[in-house]
C-alpha cells in the first residue's frame, strides 16, 4: 500500500513547492456518460452497457499544473471492468523554454490517427477491441518527460521506469479473444517483463512546425505494446494447455510530416524497426524470431469546406529478411477511412470511420450520429460493422460483434 | 442636319458618361480614403479577451460558446484561442500564422485534448466558411486588408446625432458570399457601427450592427457585434470582454507548444 502511495506523497509535495510562489487557481470538470450496445447477431444480447463517471482536477499556476483525472467504470456485464482507474496524475511545471511531466501521462505523438507506427509508448486499452472512443482506448504510463521549445521547434526526451501494455479483452466476454477453446483468464499467464531499470522505456523526439511544413524524428527503446501469446501443450491429459503472454523489445528511429498543399495536407509516417520479433509456426526456441521491418503510412486529411472532412490513411508493414515461417504475410497493410460532416450550425455530426486490414480482406466501421442537446448534453447513437472474409484475422473473431448502440453524455 | 444631331447625341452621351465616370471616381476616391482611415484604427499591437458567442436559432433557443485568445501583430499575424465552454469541447486550441503575403498560404494548427494531438489543417479553406456554426465568416469576423476590397462612399448619415459614412463593399480578391456589402463608419472614432451584406441576387442576407463601443486605455473598440441573418432567420451575437490591448506576451505563446498546455490565464 505505502508502495503505491509513495509517488502520490513524493508528486504532491513537489507541487506544494512548486505552488508556493504563486496564487493557483483550481478547476473541476468531467463527464458523466451512459454506453449501451446490443448485438445484432447474437439474440440480441447486449455487447457492451456500462456508465462512467470521469472527475478531472486542475490545480495551476502560469508556470504549473497538477492535473488528476479519474474515470470510474460501473460495467453492466463484465463485473471486473467495473473500476475505478486513474488515467493520468501529473505535474507539469515550465521554466523559460523548459517543461517536465512527471507522472501518470497519456504521450502521442505522431500522424498517423488510429494507426500504431512510431505512436508506442501509450499503451491501448482493448477491453472492447475499438468500439470505444479514442481518449478510452490510450492509457496513461508513468514516467517522465522532459521538452525543451523555441521557435515553434520542441525536442523531447520521454523516460518510463516500468512499462505499461496494451490491455487485452478478458476471455469469455463478448469482446473476448478466444485463442484455444474453453480457456479461462486463470488459463493465460502474463510474463511482464521485471521492473528494473535494463527494462524501463527512453525516447528522444525532435518536432519542427516550419511554414508549410511539420516534420520529426524519433528514436524509441521501447516495447512491442502488443503481446505475443506462447502456448503450452498439457504435459498430461490431466493438465490444461495454458497460455503465455509474453513481451518483447522494440527498437524504432523514425521520421514524419505534414504537409499543406491547398484544402489538402498530406501527412507521413515511416518508420524503421530493429530486431521487432515476430511468431512463428516453428515450435520450440524457435517459435519467436527478430527480424528488422519498414513500417510506413501515407494519408491525407481534405477539408473541402461546408464542415466536411475526409480524412484517409494507408500503412504497410514490410517485414525484412521474411521467411514463410512466420504467421504473418511479408507485408501487412492496414488503412483508415474517416468522413465527417457537421450540419444544423455545428449541433448535429454524422460520421463513418472506418479501420481495414487489406491482407485479412477484413474491416470494421463506425457509424455515428452525435446530437448536441444542450450545451452540457450530446446523445448519440451508431452502427458498428465488421467485415471479415479470411477466418485467421482478428476482425474475424468479431464477425458476430455487428451492434447498434445509443450514448449519452453529461459534461461539466 | 441629321449627321449633326448624331455627334451632338454621342457628345451629349459621353459628356454624360464622363460626368458618371467622374462621379464614380470621385466616390471611389473618397471610399478609398475611409477605407485608408478604417484600416489605421490602431488595435494595438497585442491583445488578449475573452469571447462569449450566443447562436440563436429560428425559434430562439441559445447555444452559448466561450473562448480565449491572444493575438499578436507583427511581420506575422500569430493567433492562439482556446475554448473554455461548452465544457466537452474545453481546451480545444487553435493556433495560426499569418504572413500577409499574396500567395503565401497560412499556417494553422488545430490541438483536440480527446486526442492529445496537434494536427496541422489546412489553411487553404474558404475565409467564406462560417466559423464555429455561428453566422459570421471568417471573413466577416476579421478586419479587412488593404488590397482585398474596393470601398465606394455613397453619403453621409447622421443617426440620432451622430454622423457616419455609407460606403458600399465590394470584395476583389477572389471568391465572395456577397455581391456587396454597405456600411456605416463612424465619422469620429473609424469604426465600423452596421454592415449590410446582399447575396449574389442582390437580396440582403444577413446584417450586423456593432455596439458598446468604448476606448480601452486608448483604443477604440466595440464590444458586441449582433449578426443577424435573415434569410435563415437565425442569428449570432459577439460578446468581447476583458479585453487588454498592447500587452506584453511573450512568444512561446505562439508555439503548437503552447497550444498543447492550453492554460493561458
Amino acid at each position: 500500500m505505502m508502495n503505491k502511495l509513495l509517488p502520490l506523497i513524493l508528486l504532491l509535495g513537489l507541487s506544494s513547492a512548486l505552488f508556493s510562489q504563486d496564487k493557483p487557481k483550481m478547476r473541476f470538470q468531467g463527464f458523466l456518460d451512459s454506453y449501451h450496445a446490443l448485438g445484432v447477431e447474437n439474440d440480441g444480447d447486449f455487447l457492451s452497457s456500462r456508465s462512467r463517471f470521469r472527475g478531472e482536477l486542475l490545480y495551476y499556476t502560469p508556470a504549473s499544473k497538477l492535473f488528476f483525472s479519474v474515470n470510474y467504470f460501473q460495467n453492466y456485464i463484465v463485473d471486473d471492468l467495473s473500476e475505478i482507474m486513474i488515467r493520468e496524475a501529473y505535474l507539469y511545471h515550465r521554466h523559460k523554454n523548459w517543461s517536465m511531466w512527471l507522472g501518470r501521462q497519456i504521450i502521442t505523438f505522431g500522424q498517423s490517427d488510429g494507426l500504431p507506427i512510431t505512436d508506442l509508448i501509450s499503451p491501448l486499452d482493448l477491453v472492447e477491441f475499438l468500439a470505444r472512443d479514442y481518449d478510452d482506448i490510450r492509457m496513461g504510463v508513468d514516467g517522465v518527460r522532459l521538452n525543451y521549445s523555441k521557435n515553434n521547434m520542441n525536442l523531447d526526451m520521454f523516460f518510463v521506469p516500468v512499462s505499461q501494455f496494451n490491455r487485452l479483452p478478458i476471455p469469455n466476454t463478448p469482446w473476448g479473444v478466444d485463442l484455444v477453446d474453453g480457456l479461462t483468464t486463470d488459463d493465460y499467464v502474463n510474463q511482464l517483463p521485471e521492473k528494473n531499470i535494463k527494462n524501463s522505456e527512453l525516447g528522444f523526439r525532435s518536432s519542427f512546425y516550419k511554414k508549410g511544413l511539420d516534420f520529426s524524428f524519433t528514436v524509441l527503446h521501447t516495447w512491442d505494446k502488443q503481446a505475443l501469446f506462447l502456448f503450452n501443450a498439457p504435459i498430461s491429459p490431466i493438465d490444461r494447455p495454458t497460455i503465455d503472454i509474453v513481451y518483447h523489445r522494440l527498437n524504432l528511429a523514425s521520421f514524419d510530416f505534414a504537409k499543406p498543399i491547398k484544402k489538402i495536407v498530406l501527412k507521413g509516417e515511416f518508420s524503421y524497426y530493429f530486431d521487432k520479433t515476430y511468431q512463428t509456426n516453428i515450435t520450440g526456441n524457435d517459435q519467436f524470431r527478430k527480424t528488422n521491418a519498414i513500417n510506413g503510412m501515407l494519408g491525407l486529411d481534405y477539408m473541402p469546406g461546408k464542415e466536411w472532412l475526409f480524412a484517409v490513411q494507408y500503412q504497410n508493414e514490410h517485414i525484412l529478411d521474411y521467411s514463410d515461417n512466420y504467421l504473418v504475410k511479408q507485408d501487412n497493410q492496414f488503412g483508415t477511412v474517416l468522413i465527417s460532416k457537421k450540419v444544423m450550425r455545428n449541433t448535429l455530426l454524422l460520421s463513418s470511420q472506418a479501420f481495414l486490414r487489406f491482407t485479412e480482406k477484413a474491416a470494421f466501421n463506425r457509424l455515428t450520429i452525435d446530437y448536441t442537446l444542450t450545451n452540457e448534453i450530446h446523445v448519440s447513437t451508431g452502427y458498428d460493422l465488421f467485415i471479415a472474409k479470411k477466418a485467421d484475422g482478428l476482425f474475424y473473431q468479431y464477425k458476430d460483434n455487428d451492434e447498434i448502440w445509443v450514448k449519452f453524455k453529461y459534461s461539466f | 442636319m441629321k449627321k449633326y444631331i448624331l455627334v451632338l447625341a454621342v457628345f451629349v452621351m459621353v459628356s454624360m458618361g464622363f460626368v458618371t465616370i467622374n462621379n464614380e471616381t470621385e466616390a471611389e476616391k473618397k471610399g478609398k480614403e475611409i477605407f485608408e482611415k478604417v484600416l489605421a484604427v490602431n488595435d494595438g499591437n497585442t491583445r488578449k479577451s475573452s469571447m462569449t458567442i450566443i447562436k440563436i436559432n429560428r425559434r430562439g433557443k441559445k447555444r452559448v460558446e466561450k473562448i480565449v485568445n491572444l493575438v499578436k501583430e507583427g511581420e506575422v499575424e500569430k493567433t492562439l484561442f482556446f475554448t473554455t465552454y461548452p465544457a466537452d469541447v474545453r481546451g480545444v486550441g487553435f493556433l495560426s500564422f499569418d504572413y500577409h503575403e499574396d500567395g503565401k498560404d497560412d499556417d494553422r494548427w488545430l490541438y483536440l485534448p480527446a486526442t492529445k494531438k496537434t494536427r496541422r489543417i489546412s489553411s487553404a479553406a474558404s475565409r467564406n466558411e462560417y466559423f464555429l456554426g455561428t453566422d459570421f465568416t471568417y471573413r466577416d469576423a476579421e478586419k479587412p486588408e488593404a488590397d482585398e476590397e474596393k470601398w465606394i462612399y455613397v453619403k453621409d448619415v447622421n443617426k440620432e446625432g451622430v454622423y457616419y459614412w455609407e460606403v458600399e463593399r465590394y470584395i476583389t480578391d477572389g471568391e465572395s458570399n456577397y455581391s456587396k456589402m454597405v456600411s456605416l463608419i463612424d465619422q469620429s472614432n473609424h469604426l465600423i457601427i452596421e454592415t449590410q451584406y446582399f447575396d449574389k441576387r442582390g437580396e440582403l442576407m444577413k446584417s450586423a450592427i456593432a455596439s458598446g463601443i468604448k476606448e480601452i486605455n486608448g483604443f477604440w473598440t466595440a464590444l458586441e457585434t449582433h449578426m443577424i441573418n435573415h434569410q435563415k432567420n437565425h442569428q449570432t451575437i459577439l460578446k468581447t470582454e476583458n479585453i487588454e490591448f498592447d500587452i506584453e506576451i511573450d512568444d512561446h505563446f505562439f508555439t503548437v507548444m503552447a497550444l498543447e498546455n492550453g492554460v493561458i490565464d
